[in-house]
């Protein structure tokens, strides 16, 4: 069988991605024709750069959901004699007849590999950002909102956190000593604790005074939250649904906590801002507890600048999950992901390209997505 | 005729937004002659903003010049390149804003700044720039010009920045200075000095202007001629002491009836229904149609109503002009309070904020009651220590030392959200800023709702959505609004749904902190007439912050003076508003404008008030009081006066006694206040 040209590689691409095509057409046709019911999220589709970043986030969402359909092999495969395999040369006797951006030094499947790496970053990235918000909201508010030495502390531990490399924490977490011990565990308990708290508030601050919404929330929020958690950070989900490898364990936990203490300052900052407001003093003089005012008096006003920085805090994210990949860290050896791709394929990079630049390409343009998406939002939140 | 220094003609200024262009200002015609005072007159959102950026060729990216001509000295400006406006901008037309905060660098000795000037126009040295900027500084009669020019902007008090503002436009000589709400920042004392410093630049310099403001009593005093613009059409021109005494437009007649009137005691200014129409939503016919009792239905909204002349340099844009014979309607007089016993008893009450460069003094040992169905109003200038009083009231805030009793119970030790709710339901609280009184990411309808589940948590839900529709009909909303975000209010709306939040729960005691100062004039006395019908018909309490004279006397049955902390004076309306009367309180009086061009001019007070932080020794206002020659020594420096009863219910605090009070300097109405001493602002 002959390989394929590179027009034909692009063909045959554009059709492994025909699920992807469809579910942007109707989500991107669905969102075009509500945008002026959406607010924020409806004026992207009138501003060019919004609706790239829109789009190319959203293919590489799609990516991730239907990477089993996507994927021409498995991404763990390997066929004889297509170790670094040129992109289109044939796979005769596989799932599928081509490897389409070639194989990698193990004579694995490029292009498959980065489909289910968009799978893996896609699954971490946004989770551990939220994650890091959750707490730097809860953290960030109190600490604006109240002030004096509860904010002087927070402040403290915060700067302490950032004060230390990034990169040599990293290293301390992911040890195997450090590993073994409790330590990680703990840190995600507590960490891992927090979304669940800040629903929690949410909840109660509103409906504190009505006993029967208040019940109607609260149970589904502690009764999923609590399994969740459990099952998350304790391994000790009774059902087995709920269950995350002890190495992606500790990259969670590492990215949040790097992540936490830069999303506190922001929101402390927000929080210091608007505590000023006269919507907040007549909260108070209506007698509303401290919570009820930071998270619905003082956070919704606050959610333009918060929701950029998360769609940036994710790019970082994704970067600094490759960054991991790329020193070995975290994640099994095995794993696609797109850090660990291009490190495995940095070895033979001036041979054999294609390797490391798919992934690499990869990861790029979401991050470029990413950032097109936060400047559009930016630009557009400050109009209205 | 000499040819003017301005001449607009069919002016159409349109801007681009999402929903297509609409023009701000349509067809406007007007004219300066040289040293003529123009005032332009509108509300917020007529267009008289716009009109000032289409002659300084700033309209920026969305704005366009469609039609018309802008002849400056006989020179066309309408299309003229930014190159060849440069020299004409400062040198010919010069503009002052309304906050001179943003006017100035705030990196930048004041000095440096002003030199700035004659080094650009007219190519001078470095020591004849300075020269020159210490005579400008001179010229707006800025104290101790030497101290200023070496200050940044931070340092200085508004008063004295507008004033550096004034000197700068008025450097290079412009035969035209524009002014946009000069003095809408400003508090009423530094006001009346701006103006009275305007008056004295037209006379001597020959300066034409172009006023522009929304405070038709402010006019009165300065300008030659008004033009009021509504929904960006010119609607009425003439002189101005003929637009005072017999307006034509009807539009005019109601902005004067919302007028709120130092001479109108007890009668509260007479609210205008409606609003401006927006750009895209203004009507056929005549704008204001809509909104106007004389408009007759197939006449007044088929077609574009033109211009009239109505007489010599009098036009008017109206029918019915001819038609119309209306008495000038004034309100009902209020009638007088029966007021109950004290709801609120405040002793002795004190605040101090300590700071890095020392503590100020924002509230010092003040003591009153306000009583059940009275209006109380707070006057004084701005950091007279009125708002932090209100914050400790309700809570916001601890006090130092001093009590306060919430109908008999103590309630200074327990902040907001610490009392019981009863207490919290009964005193609440509506707030100035419009902008900022509902959260900006909840529904309108949804904060009322919520303020009703707090107070009233007991009700069903139902029962919950019919009070709350009550609610909306007392403050006269429709209950369609309840579903809009805050931003899809107008400004006078949203007060009226932070007044009905504040009535929530019932509440016997309204603390208003300038509740309506941020309002355009007919919006303001409808909100007035909102908040007076709610105590009449609940006889609750309303504490009335503000520094509005006029509107106070109009209102208010009891009135408490603040200064720099301390109460000067407190009595009822008609007292405090009579002859026998504090010196501060006369002076605050004599600077409110009046709605009368032809009025004497009246003296202010000289100077801004001195800092809190350093607050004078002894009686807070000798440093610019006009009286304090008539005490023997240096009583006023030294010691403080007692507040002393002068008649039942009426306090003094002064070392003159009743019977001096009352004898008025013979010449006070004519006597310009002497400079007294420079006053100086402890950088706050």
């Amino acid at each position: 069988m002959e390989s394929l040209g590179w027009l034909e590689i692009l063909g045959r691409m554009a059709l492994r991605f025909a699920p992807v095509w469809a579910g942007l057409a109707l989500i991107l046709g669905t969102g075009f024709a509500l945008r002026g019911r959406l607010g924020l999220a409806g004026r992207l589709f009138g501003n060019g750069i919004g609706l790239a970043g829109l789009t190319i986030v959203l293919f590489w969402l799609l990516t991730a959901l239907f990477a089993d359909l996507i994927a021409t092999h498995d991404p763990l495969a390997q066929l004889s004699g297509l170790k670094n395999a040129a992109p289109g040369s044939p796979a005769p006797g596989s799932s599928y007849p081509f490897y389409l951006l070639g194989g990698d030094s193990l004579a694995r499947d490029s292009f498959s590999r980065m489909v289910a790496g968009a799978r893996r970053v896609l699954a971490i990235a946004p989770a551990a950002t939220l994650c890091a918000m959750a707490v730097g909201v809860l953290l960030g508010l109190p600490a604006g909102y109240v002030g004096g030495r509860l904010d002087a502390a927070l402040s403290f531990l915060a700067n302490l956190v950032l004060a230390f490399p990034v990169i040599l924490l990293f290293y301390l977490l992911v040890t195997p000593e450090i590993r073994e011990t409790a330590l990680p565990r703990t840190f995600a308990a507590l960490l891992f604790l927090f979304p669940l708290l800040f629903l929690i508030l949410l909840w109660h601050s509103r409906y504190r005074t009505r006993a029967r919404p208040w019940a109607v929330g609260m149970i589904p929020i502690l009764g999923l939250g609590l399994w969740m958690w459990s099952g998350l950070a304790l391994d000790a989900d009774p059902l087995g649904v709920w269950r995350l490898e002890p190495g992606l364990l500790t990259v969670f936990v590492a990215v949040v906590f790097v992540n936490a203490p830069t999303a506190f300052r922001i929101v402390r900052g927000l929080a210091l801002d608007l505590r000023a407001r006269d919507y907040v003093a007549a909260a108070r003089t209506r007698g509303e507890g401290p919570w009820f005012i930071m998270l619905w008096e003082i956070l919704p006003n606050a959610r333009g600048p918060l929701i950029v920085d998360a769609c940036l805090r994710v790019g970082y994210t994704t970067i600094l999950l490759g960054t991991l990949g790329f020193f070995g860290l975290g994640v099994s050896p095995e794993s696609p992901d797109w850090g660990s791709t291009i490190n495995d394929g940095r070895r033979f990079l001036a041979i054999y390209p294609h390797a490391a630049v798919v992934p690499a390409l990869a990861l790029m343009s979401l991050v470029l997505g990413l950032n097109l998406l936060a400047d559009a939002l930016r630009e557009e939140s400050l109009h209205d | 005729m000499t040819e003017p220094v301005l001449r607009l003609e069919g002016l159409t200024v349109s801007f681009g937004t999402r929903r297509g262009r609409f023009p701000a200002v349509e067809d406007l015609s007007l004219a300066i002659a040289p040293g003529e005072v123009l005032g332009l007159v509108g509300e917020s959102g007529s267009g008289k903003s716009t009109v000032a950026l289409a002659v300084m060729g700033d309209l920026g990216p969305a704005g366009r010049i469609d039609r018309g001509s802008l002849r400056f000295g006989g020179r066309e400006l309408a299309g003229l390149s930014e190159r060849a406006l440069r020299p004409i901008r400062g040198a010919g037309i010069a503009m002052v804003g309304q906050e001179p905060m943003a006017a100035l660098n705030p990196s930048m000795r004041i000095g440096a700044q002003l030199a700035e000037v004659p080094r650009l126009h007219a190519r001078v040295s470095r020591a004849e720039a300075r020269a020159a900027a210490w005579r400008a500084a001179e010229e707006v009669r800025l104290p101790d010009p030497e101290r200023i020019l070496d200050s940044y902007p931070h340092q200085l008090s508004g008063g004295q920045l507008q004033r550096v503002a004034i000197a700068m436009a008025l450097m290079a000589r412009p035969r035209l200075l524009i002014l946009d709400e000069p003095t809408t920042a400003l508090d009423v004392t530094v006001e009346a000095g701006i103006v009275e410093l305007l008056r004295e630049i037209r006379q001597e310099h020959g300066t034409s202007m172009l006023f522009i403001g929304h405070n038709l009593a402010l006019m009165a005093g300065i300008c030659d001629r008004i033009a009021v613009l509504y929904s960006g059409r010119l609607v009425e021109s003439a002189p101005a002491p003929r637009l005072f005494a017999s307006p034509r437009h009807p539009y005019t007649r109601a902005l004067l009836r919302a007028l709120p009137r130092i001479e109108g005691a007890r009668r509260p200014p007479v609210p205008l229904a409606g609003g401006q129409p927006l750009p895209h939503e203004r009507p056929q016919g005549c704008a204001f149609a809509p909104r106007c009792g004389h408009a007759q239905g197939g006449r007044c909204d088929v077609a574009p109503v033109p211009l009239e002349t109505a007489g010599p340099d009098e036009t008017v844009r109206c029918l019915r002009w001819r038609e119309i014979r209306e008495q000038p309607i004034v309100a009902e007089p209020l009638p007088e309070a029966r007021p109950g016993p004290a709801v609120l008893e405040v002793e002795g009450l004190t605040r101090r904020f300590r700071t890095a460069r020392g503590t100020v003094h924002a509230v010092e040992d003040v003591s009153f009651s306000a009583l059940e169905g009275e209006t109380l109003a707070i006057v004084g200038e701005s950091g007279c220590g009125k708002s932090t009083l209100a914050r400790l009231i309700m809570g916001l805030d601890r006090p130092d030392a001093g009590r306060i009793r919430l109908t008999g119970v103590e309630v200074q030790d327990r902040p907001a959200g610490r009392r019981p709710a009863a207490l919290t339901a009964a005193m609440q609280m509506v707030f100035q800023n419009p902008a900022d009184t509902l959260n900006p990411s909840a529904p309108v309808g949804r904060q009322v709702m919520r303020a009703l589940e707090l107070f009233q948590g007991a009700s069903s839900a139902a029962s919950l959505r019919t009070r709350l529709s009550e609610l909306f009909g007392l403050v006269r909303l429709p209950e369609s609004l309840a579903a809009r975000m805050p931003r899809q209010l107008s400004g006078g709306q949203r007060q009226r749904v932070g007044i009905a939040r504040a009535l929530a729960g019932d509440a016997a005691i309204l603390v208003a902190d300038e509740p309506v100062s941020a309002l355009d004039a007919s919006v303001q006395a409808a909100v007035i007439e909102t908040l007076l019908e709610l105590q009449r018909i609940r006889r609750a309490t309303l504490l009335f912050i503000s520094h509005d004279l006029a509107l106070v006397r109009q209102i208010a049955d009891r009135v408490m003076v603040m200064y720099l902390g301390r109460v000067l004076e407190i009595g009822p309306a008609t007292q405090v508003f009579g002859p026998l009367a504090h010196p501060y309180t006369r002076a605050l009086l004599a600077a409110a404008p009046r709605s009368d061009p032809t009025a004497a001019l009246r003296p202010a007070p000289a100077g801004d008030p001195p800092s809190a932080l350093d607050p004078p020794s002894g009686c807070p206002f000798h440093t610019r009081c006009p009286r304090r020659a008539e005490v023997p020594g240096r009583l006023c420096a030294d010691r403080l006066p007692p507040l002393a009863e002068v008649a039942p219910g009426h306090a003094i605090r002064c070392h003159l006694s009743p019977e001096e009070l009352r004898k008025q300097p013979p010449d006070e109405e004519r006597r310009p206040a002497a400079p007294l001493t420079p006053s100086c602002r402890g950088a706050s």
